[in-house]
């Protein structure tokens, strides 16, 4: 993940496309934007003239941008509110690679987390998803995002508060979820 | 801070289930998104040279917004002093002028509404040429207790006459020929007429900026022009009371705009718009109409144009 070499927009969108996808969605960008978004981030990095080394590895010089470009989004959001679509019963009529409870429980999970990162700000959220799912060093996003060291640790010990609250109420709330909506995933 | 370094996942002190979203999380299956065709649209977009999306443009190259308001506020803050750089320079351009013409050497003025009518520019800059010839058989028939102040009046009294017959060619304009005042235009990177006269000025110029005098122009050194500066000054002045005028008294604007003191004719464009505008809210329409005409003519690349053909034109005709 820490490669210094110098990297095109290319070469960036090969082996960081799927880490730019991940943090959109997990940044609240719907599927149906992804494509959209996702170009708007690889073409600015290309304009950019592609990424640099230096203390940012390129997950982070990318998440910056993606930020920028979830800002741009959420800004053009507000003014065309629409319907959120149950994102668990898509991925449940589009087929299975796993066992079907096992699937719909992580399923519940991925939502779960879903809701508790939409309890975070987008700067806090940005971070959190960074540093406790992305496994990228508070070092490297401090350069990457351009924020000083001590100001990510500050945002992160309060994402991370505000996660495990969330959290609690998101387990509790899916523990009290009548499965018997979903008869064909009860064995 | 050591407890906070220590990614969640692995903090034994948070709750089973908090370690167990993350790790859930961490595994979730990549989104449904076809990588490849996204990279050859990638691809086909740098091809086509898309433009970059709106939120991109105050950051692209490392520029961020920040610095972007630093640069404006230091742009905001630089135009005085290169205004008064460029005034400073125009006038002291001026004064190599007014010592290059004693030589009979030709100063292209480069002020940018001249360069707009560039035919005009042309057309005045050869018979001004011709002028300074005609000046110079003048001086030779003229007795040698003349001055060089006589001359240099002369010259300049040549150029306008000239260059108001050439405008008044174009234009038929009704106003008399001006007596100019001498020469204001600043010329700040002169152009001289060929190589040879260049050589011969580069040294007097040379010495000029040493504070040295230039042995042509010996007379000029005793008796010094007066310092043109005043009459630009005085008539930027005027010309911001006139443009004030228009709504109140549009009258006494239009009396200011044809004034004869003080003209350099730097300024001459925006007297003819005052002037237009004078006309127009005087309801003097026909005479309007042909002024606008006349300042199309002259001015064809003039941004006051736009206005004029889309507010005030179709009200002249």
């Amino acid at each position: 993940m820490n490669d210094v070499r110098q990297m095109d927009s290319e070469e960036l969108f090969k082996r960081f496309a799927p880490f730019v996808a991940r943090f959109l969605l997990r940044m609240g960008v719907r599927d149906t934007d992804l494509d959209d978004l996702l170009q708007d981030v690889f073409l600015v990095a290309h304009r950019n003239g592609g990424y640099r080394p230096g203390a940012a590895s390129p997950a982070t010089y990318l998440a910056n941008i993606a930020i920028h470009a979830t800002a741009a989004y959420r800004r053009k959001l507000k003014s065309r509110q629409r319907v959120e679509p149950n994102s668990i019963v898509i991925e449940r009529a589009s087929g299975h690679e796993r066992d079907p409870l096992q699937n719909l429980l992580h399923q519940i999970d991925v939502a779960c987390v879903k809701e508790a990162l939409d309890t975070l700000d987008p700067k806090r959220r940005a971070l959190f998803v960074l540093i406790e799912i992305e496994g990228e060093s508070c070092v490297s996003v401090s350069a990457g995002l351009q924020i000083p060291l001590n100001t990510v640790y500050s945002r992160l010990r309060t994402a991370r508060e505000r996660f495990c609250k969330a959290a609690r109420y998101q387990v509790r709330k899916s523990e009290q979820t009548n499965l018997s909506s979903f008869p064909e995933c009860v064995p | 801070m050591t407890s906070e370094l220590r990614p969640l996942i692995q903090d034994a002190s948070r709750p089973a289930y908090v370690r167990e979203l993350i790790r859930q999380a961490r595994s979730a299956k990549e989104p449904r998104y076809d990588f490849n065709a996204g990279l050859l649209k990638h691809k086909a977009l740098i091809a086509s040279g898309a433009p970059l999306p709106a939120w991109a443009k105050d950051s692209v190259g490392g520029i961020t917004k920040s610095s972007m308001l630093i640069a404006r506020i230091v742009g905001v803050a630089a135009v005085p002093i290169v205004g008064a750089m460029v005034v400073w320079g125009g006038l002291s351009g001026m004064d190599r002028k007014s010592e290059a013409t004693q030589t009979g050497t030709v100063f292209s003025p480069s002020v940018q509404k001249l360069e707009n009518a560039a035919s005009d520019q042309n057309e005045i800059a050869t018979t001004v040429t011709g002028s300074e010839n005609a000046t110079a058989s003048l001086d030779t028939e003229s007795s040698s207790n003349a001055t060089a102040q006589a001359r240099e009046t002369k010259v300049h009294q040549s150029r306008r006459v000239l260059h108001h017959r050439s405008a008044e060619k174009n234009t038929e304009r009704p106003q008399a020929v001006v007596p100019y005042a001498p020469a204001t235009e600043p010329s700040d990177s002169p152009i001289v007429s060929n190589s040879s006269q260049a050589e011969e000025i580069a040294p007097n110029m040379q010495m000029e900026a040493r504070g040295d005098t230039p042995g042509i122009s010996k007379a000029s050194a005793e008796e010094p022009a007066a310092p043109p500066d005043d009459t630009l000054l005085r008539e930027m002045a005027l010309l911001g009371e006139a443009r004030r005028l228009l709504d109140r008294d549009p009258a006494r604007a239009l009396t200011l705009s044809r004034a004869r003191e003080p003209k350099t004719g730097i300024l001459s464009e925006e007297w003819d718009q005052v002037n237009l505008l004078a006309l127009i809210k005087l309801g003097r329409i026909e005479d309007a109409r042909e002024g606008v005409k006349r300042f199309l003519r002259l001015y064809p690349n003039s941004a006051f144009n736009e206005r004029l053909r889309k507010e005030i034109f179709p009200l002249a005709d």
